[in-house]
């Protein structure tokens, strides 16, 4: 009786969690859309985006260590300003989720940035080199 | 026959888990994007599966005991519950080691992060509580209840991936992954299985010569520790 | 050396050394849980 009851309680709470009851409260990231829409009430406040980056939209400064970019989920854009060299993976085929602020200038201030991989792994083509992103990376780094 | 397949279990594993490691370190090709630090799938993504089918041995074995009252299925319970824990925490670290290079951050709040790191407290609180409760048949009905109530966090780590935008990306399957990676992720994995199947059943070893000894009348002599207090 | 490379061997040499010391540690509480009962407890085949 105790385990009937038990399994109860698992397959309903499993259930009532697949359902999106409990789903809509977990947003671990805004898309630039959902940062759109909240307008004004979003600066300042600290969030996650995620989305992908825009392609050429990278701006990098070694000298500054100034990274610039544009995230969008195809339709709105914001546009992100991050301090320090970016993790290996950051590259314009990525998608990223950026911890931080959107100022009322409109440039979400990223104090964090986590790049997103796909869950897709592949030897290089024939003639192809692996990626080596780090090398550059780590040079800029300094000692 | 129970120490064959034992010690058969530990060496297959053990062969198994040196030749899927090792051929994917030195022999499976270099991943285009994320380079060398893909490698850390053959060590991260076999804890996973083998950590959920200890979890859902030891569920199993939970509700087995509610139905049927017979202790093997708590010794087993308790192993498969311990043995996950093993796995659960080498899923989490490897997690965070292959997480620095490639996301940037050792941890995040990431649904599947934090359901993973949520199921390590369940079962870790599950075999706590087996410490806290002397009466042995008291122990392994409560403790049944509580691993029947952990194991629902199961299919939530698995799934989370899906139900819920996050950093971890979504299962990979044959189609997506190269077939020479897919043979050393299969290898790690089976040799992983073996290990788990090897360690559950020392541990239910132990678990038997523990239940033995508390079981066991206790001599006249030392009757006042033995009793209910 | 490829720096990413260090992450690779800490966590390969994490899980071997992890799934070492539990089997150590299977060994150890064994030795400890027949200990007191009246030597090792042969219990192969019988039992459910």
């Amino acid at each position: 009786m105790i385990a009937v009851i038990a399994l109860a309680v698992c397959l309903g709470a499993i259930v009532w969690i697949a359902r999106g009851s409990m789903g809509d409260n977990l947003v671990y990231y805004w898309s630039p859309a959902d940062l759109e829409a909240q307008g004004e009430r979003a600066f300042g406040t600290p969030v996650r985006l995620g989305g992908q980056i825009e392609p050429g939209s990278i701006d990098w400064r070694p000298e500054t260590q100034d990274l610039y970019f544009v995230v969008t989920d195809g339709g709105a854009k914001v546009k992100v300003h991050s301090k320090g060299t970016p993790p290996q993976m950051f590259s314009e085929a990525q998608g990223v989720v950026v911890e931080g602020t959107i100022d009322a200038g409109g440039v979400f201030e990223s104090t964090n940035l986590m790049v997103k991989h796909g869950n897709e792994y592949r030897a290089p083509a024939p003639g192809e080199e692996p990626q080596q992103v780090y090398r550059s990376l780590v040079q800029e780094d300094g000692p | 026959m129970r120490h064959a397949v034992m010690v058969g279990t530990g060496v297959v594993g053990l062969v198994l888990l040196a030749l899927g490691h090792g051929l994917g370190l030195f022999w499976a090709p270099t991943d285009k994007m994320m380079g060398d630090v893909q490698r850390m799938m053959y060590a991260h993504v076999p804890t996973a599966w083998t950590a959920l089918v200890a979890y859902l041995i030891s569920f199993v074995a939970c509700v087995g005991y509610l139905f049927f009252g017979d202790w093997t299925w708590d010794l087993v319970a308790e192993a498969a519950a311990e043995v996950g824990l093993v796995f659960n925490g080498l899923l989490l670290a490897t997690g965070m080691i292959w997480g620095r290079p490639t996301w940037g951050v050792y941890w995040t709040w990431d649904p599947r992060l934090t359901t993973a790191g949520v199921l390590f407290l369940l079962y870790g609180g599950y075999l706590a509580l087996r410490r806290f409760v002397d009466d042995p048949e008291r122990r392994a009905s409560l403790a049944a209840v509580v691993g029947i109530l952990a194991f629902a966090d199961a299919p939530i780590v698995y799934f989370s991936v899906r139900w819920w935008r996050g950093l971890h990306q979504i299962q990979s399957t044959p189609k997506t992954v190269d077939p020479e990676m897919v043979l050393c992720l299969r290898l790690s994995a089976f040799a992983m299985l073996f290990l788990m199947v090897h360690f559950v059943l020392r541990r239910v070893q132990i678990g038997r010569a523990r239940l033995d000894r508390e079981l066991a009348p206790p001599p006249a002599a030392a009757a006042g520790w033995g009793g209910p207090r | 050396m490829n720096p990413y490379w260090e992450y690779v061997r800490a966590g390969y040499i994490l899980v071997w050394v992890v799934l070492g010391a539990y089997s150590v540690s299977l060994t150890a509480r064994r030795r400890e849980a027949s200990r007191g009962s009246g030597g090792p407890v042969p219990r192969g085949g019988a039992g459910g």
